[in-house]
């Protein structure tokens, strides 16, 4: 890579890069108020189950694992803008000839990797197509939930084990709740920006402005962070095994974020600038 | 970044800081209210007094004998388990309370009396005479004042306690830890002298070695069983000749440990294995008590082999067995198992008795304003919840009760029921005394804590606008302290302090992969900036920066468990490199010759200066190799480097240090003299390096134990990667401060006293010296960050004079924090039940962390020496 060091003056000086614009909840009336019942939804799947995850972590944590995926996709599918469509529901007074241009210029990206060919996908172009083919959201939701299986698992599983998960035992544990947060966090990610390079950029250096599905993906990843906190304490209690905690602050973290993203932090970035410059959140558009 | 500074500020605030500290320390070291004089049996009428069923006493303490030791199935006791067979020996499991160090546990032993926890300092600090038990009532002094003799041999900490006691006394000194053997044979060689000898009343022997081991090596050693054997061989011998002496007929036999040991080996701490130690009263008339027990027994988890006695109650026990009357102080209860030495009914009670009224004074003492008169015996006695000296009340009520109901007569029912009673007052006596709240000066606590908060006030104005105006680092920073302080008033996160560095670290790193991965990604297209030299080399480093920065310090993590609930857990230096030795062997010797080619990089013209060090670093290598051949020699096993250990062998330890120090030494002079000159011409590499860093890393790598070597390799990558990002300066400071905490922690420290290393603190040392072995204990456990804070500063060279002082402005505000959260903690916390245990060494860490680490390593390490030089 070429770039160098960051001087003091280019903090100020070029503008941030071109990026996507953060996504709304789908503008009617079934998906705002399912908007409002998925997390407090996961959050009693979590109350319900946690018995259950106390005694036996590992068998619970696979058997809840479909449901949350469930959930999930019920979420994204009635909530969510699949890849390449979130510009349709952002201008929404715009020309759908411009609509269409601008899907192919700077969101060409997603569509070309996210399978070109397939018909759904140019379908879903085709405008106001918001809440009714079925199809047309259902592959783009299976297509993030494999993504999602496949490379967000691995990854936090990597990150769960830089973050202090055992390295020798507890496997199973570390790679269901590794799922678990997967599930919680990437589904919605990819489901809305496909797999666009640039924004999987600004979601690793954590660059994204906020909504409730980055917030809700931040949010995921912070909750499992504090969860660790109750870890050491010596109240002997079974609940203090390894990945329940932070699970738990995992769902918790996630319900938080998207609330907080859909709206008081709606649009902020999270911004580190140079010392001096008090910039920590501000506002993109 | 402004920190607007001065530096009166920054002097003010550290002078404040060892003040607040001596202030505090003065209030919280408590001292126990003692009864002055010594114990006489006038106040028992003559007739009653259960006559003396011993003599004489051979009073055996082998250090840290914990009781699973000698009564398990894979103990090395063999002869020692058929006395406990035949009923000879009585086997008990003695409490020990913390601290579970020699010198209050022997204090405990003869007084009977709970030690303070200033004694811990003074048991480090072991030239201190101060402490004395001289003018302290003892069973010695009882013994001595009834005319006997008594001898002495082992360890000196005996002769320091009691100065002048001894008709014959030989002292081992207990601090050169990695002597296993001459230790114990310079007491076994006195022993069959000794029992020949008829003039002595008491008979004691302090063995070390097993403590040795235990430190060096921990409980499951090879040599452990050995030693075993060997201790069980003195038992062998001195009971072989109490059978056979005439004039040893009468005389107990005690065997004893003073304190435990942890799973690593160690003591100090509250842990199971520290407080149990193995108790055995052994006389071939003891058989005719017929209490045979099973032995070897199953083990178990807990430690608690047979009965479990508190350790003080050696001393009435002790006391009543030899005829003495028992030492004012003590806080003991005669053993009951031992009661049916005496056949006749009165006898025992009169002992109990005897035992109870003595405890009775003592509680007096500490609690003047109850009353134990009789006559007003109060009905809150049937309530149901009594406090601790209520309950105490009743039960001596309860005794006086029975003891006017019952004409003196003593049938076997009634006595059996005074008896019980009797017990119940002793033991609910004891639990009082033993956990009374000791005498806090609360004045000085709180002027302490306002000194202290005085220092935070003052540097916090000047830091106040970068926390005020929520940069993130400032906000990160106030969040760490602020989650730092809390952390202090929960007794597990103290215990498990090393979690919270390792986690506040990781979410620093993501601080700074969020900062500079996603800036150099946002600004690829300007990145029109001059690119210079190494740093082409080094530019794909900022952006997996981060990433590697993860994985180092998760390796770092497991290099050592530590703290009290995951440190038996398997980690690098405990489970791998033992089994790994030639990786280990590798990287050891790679981080030395890593370390001579960043000194020959330094200074690459002379030849001379090539060959100086190259020999330096050698030299050192082989030292830190032979030191492990007879240390650990587990480590060495059968490495490749075995034969070199061999023949590196030939010389002499003490020598071998003091040549390579002298080496280091001459090297440090060197790089003052002539790395002035070099050292701007290297500002570019990569790797930050002058002579001074790399002299010091050298003396550091000879202070660390072995296994901690190769972490400095790591610590190279991640310096490396910190130059690479170009940190600000309020970055800096607190990489460097994050950096301290872990590698500290890293390293193997916690917050207990057990985990003090001492296995290098005496490198080159030929005699005790408070102040050298200090030293060097010092440097020992905290070699990585003296290494972070020398990095750190090699990263911070070009900052300005302001920045500076910014810098030392935030480690101030940090340390004072710090300090007062902890000393709030030991303030608001002074009678929990771990105050003692967790809060009290905390304490004694975060003194070392405020005086040595921070103002002189940090503050003093901070000012250009060299400009005073040139003056």
């Amino acid at each position: 890579m070429s770039s160098t060091p960051p001087s003091p003056s280019l903090a100020q000086g070029p503008a941030p890069p071109k990026s996507a614009p953060p996504i709304h909840v789908l503008p009617n009336n079934i998906s705002k108020t399912y908007a409002l019942i998925h997390p407090v939804l996961l959050l009693a799947l979590v109350a319900l189950r946690f018995d259950a995850l106390v005694t036996d972590p590992v068998a619970e944590l696979l058997s809840n694992l479909p449901f949350l995926a469930l959930l999930q996709v019920t979420f994204v599918m009635t909530c969510l803008p699949p890849a390449g469509s979130a510009k349709d529901d952002d201008d929404n007074n715009k020309s759908t000839s411009a609509n269409s241009t601008s899907n192919s210029t700077s969101n060409a990206g997603s569509g070309v990797i996210l399978k070109p060919g397939k018909i759904g996908l140019r379908r879903k172009n085709t405008p106001k197509s918001d809440s009714g083919n079925l199809s047309a959201k259902l592959l783009p939701a299976i297509l993030s939930l494999t993504l999602t299986t496949l490379l967000a698992t691995p990854v936090l599983t990597i990150l769960l084990i830089l973050f202090g998960a055992p390295l020798t035992t507890h496997h199973a544990e570390t790679l269901l709740c590794a799922a678990h947060m997967a599930v919680l966090t990437s589904t919605a990610l990819i489901y809305v920006h496909g797999v666009d390079g640039s924004i999987w950029k600004e979601v690793w250096g954590a660059k994204r402005p906020a909504d409730a599905v980055w917030g809700a993906a931040l949010g995921t990843c912070v909750g499992a962070w504090f969860g660790a906190v109750p870890i050491p304490l010596d109240w002997d209690r079974p609940w203090q095994a390894f990945p329940i905690t932070i699970l738990i602050g995992a769902y918790i973290g996630y319900s938080v974020g998207f609330g907080l993203g859909r709206t008081v932090l709606f649009g902020k970035r999270l911004k580190i600038e140079e010392e001096g410059d008090v910039v920590d959140s501000k506002k993109v558009d | 970044m402004k920190v607007a500074t001065s530096k009166w500020t920054i002097l003010i605030a550290n002078i404040l800081v060892p003040i607040s500290i001596l202030v505090f320390s003065s209030g919280f070291f408590p001292y126990k209210t003692l009864l002055p004089g010594f114990a006489t049996h006038e106040h028992i009428s003559n007739g009653q007094i259960p006559p003396g069923v011993f003599d004489k006493v051979v009073f055996m303490v082998v250090d840290a004998l914990r009781s699973d030791f000698v009564y398990s199935q894979h103990s090395g006791f063999i002869f020692t388990q058929s006395l406990i067979r035949s009923g000879a020996a009585l086997p008990f499991t003695a409490y020990a309370s913390a601290p579970t160090v020699t010198m209050p546990r022997l204090k405990a032993i003869t007084t009977g009396s709970v030690p303070s926890f200033l004694d811990v300092i003074l048991n480090i600090a072991e030239a201190d005479t101060s402490s004395t038990l001289m003018h302290q009532d003892t069973w010695l002094a009882q013994l001595k004042a009834k005319g006997g003799k008594l001898v002495m041999y082992g360890d000196d900490t005996w002769l320091k306690l009691f100065p002048g006691m001894f008709r014959r006394a030989d002292g081992t000194t207990s601090f050169f830890v990695s002597d296993f053997t001459e230790v114990d044979n310079n007491v076994t060689r006195h022993i069959p002298n000794e029992l020949l000898q008829d003039d002595w009343s008491a008979f004691i022997m302090h063995y070390l070695g097993l403590d040795h081991i235990g430190h060096k090596a921990g409980p499951n050693s090879p040599y452990m069983i050995t030693k075993q054997h060997e201790m069980d061989s003195v038992v062998s011998m001195v009971y072989t000749a109490l059978e056979q002496e005439k004039h040893l007929e009468t005389t107990l036999f005690v065997l004893c440990g003073d304190h435990g040991m942890n799973d690593a080996g160690n003591h100090g701490g509250s842990s199971v294995g520290e407080t149990s130690p193995a108790l055995l009263f052994i006389s071939p008339k003891f058989q005719q008590l017929e209490t045979r027990k099973d032995s070897p027994t199953e083990e178990f988890s807990d430690l608690q082999y047979y009965h479990t006695v508190e350790q003080t109650d050696i001393t009435p026990t002790l006391a009543g067995l030899l005829g003495l009357p028992i030492p004012l102080n003590s806080l003991g209860v005669f053993i009951p198992e031992l009661l049916a030495m005496w056949d006749y009914g009165p006898h025992r009670i009169h002992m109990l008795l005897e035992n109870s009224k003595q405890l009775l004074e003592a509680v007096k003492g500490s609690f003047p304003s109850y009353s134990f008169e009789f006559n007003l015996m109060p009905a809150i006695c049937s309530s149901q919840s009594l406090t601790d000296i209520e309950r105490v009340q009743c039960a001596w009520f309860r005794v006086h009760e029975i003891l006017n109901g019952s004409v003196v007569d003593y049938d076997s029912e009634a006595s059996s029921d005074i008896e019980s009673a009797l017990l119940l007052f002793l033991r609910s006596a004891q639990r009082l005394m033993s956990s009374a709240a000791s005498d806090y000066k609360l004045i000085r606590l709180y002027v302490g804590l306002s000194v202290a908060g005085f220092a935070i006030s003052l540097t916090i104005f000047p830091v106040k606008r970068l926390l005020v105006n929520f940069t993130p680092a400032g906000m990160f920073l106030g969040f760490s302290i602020l989650g730092y302080s809390t952390m202090m008033f929960a007794s597990s996160y103290v215990e498990e302090e090393q979690q919270y560095w390792y986690w506040i670290t990781m979410g620093w790193v993501i601080y700074l992969h969020v900062k500079y991965a996603g800036y150099f990604q946002g600004n690829s297209i300007h990145k029109s900036s001059p690119v210079e030299g190494y740093w082409s080399s080094v530019l794909s480093l900022p952006r997996f920066g981060a990433a590697a920065l993860a994985v180092s310090y998760r390796v770092l993590r497991r290099w050592n468990q530590t703290g009290q609930k995951f440190a038996a857990q398997p980690d690098i230096t405990g489970s791998f490199f033992p089994s790994h030795q030639h990786t280990l062997w590798a990287l050891v010797i790679l981080t030395y010759a890593d370390t001579c080619v960043h000194l020959l990089l330094d200074l690459p013209a002379s030849v001379l200066w090539c060959f100086i060090s190259c020999v330096v670093t050698l030299a050192a290598f082989l030292f830190k190799l032979s030191l492990t051949a007879s240390d650990s020699p587990e480590l060495l096993g059968n490495s490749f480097l075995q034969p070199v250990a061999m023949v590196s062998d030939g010389m002499h330890l003490l020598y071998h240090a003091r040549i390579v120090l002298c080496g280091i030494f001459l090297l440090m002079i060197y790089s003052l003299y002539a790395g002035k000159a070099h050292e701007s011409t290297h500002k570019d590499r990569g790797t930050p390096s002058t002579i001074f860093h790399e002299t010091l890393t050298l003396f550091l790598l000879m202070q660390s134990r072995v296994t901690n070597i190769p972490a400095f390799l790591i610590f190279r990558v991640q310096i490396t990667i910190l130059a690479s990002m170009r940190l600000s300066t309020v970055e800096q400071t607190i990489t460097s401060l994050l950096m301290q905490y872990v590698t500290f922690y890293a390293f193997g420290g916690s917050n207990a006293i057990s985990s003090v290393d001492l296995s290098n603190a005496y490198n080159g040392i030929g005699t005790y010296s408070v102040v050298i072995v200090g030293a060097l204990t010092f440097i020992s456990n905290w070699a990585a960050p003296i290494w972070w804070v020398s990095a750190s500063r090699l990263l911070r060279s070009s900052q300005n004079q302001e920045e500076k002082e910014a810098h030392v402005t935030i480690l101030t505000l940090h340390m004072a924090t710090m300090l007062m959260s902890v000393m709030a903690a030991c303030t608001t916390l002074r009678t929990h039940l771990f105050i003692w245990t967790v809060f009290s060494p905390k304490y004694l860490y975060t003194m070392a962390w405020a005086i040595i680490n921070h103002i002189v390593v940090n503050v003093l390490g901070e000012i250009d020496w060299r400009f005073f030089m040139e003056r």
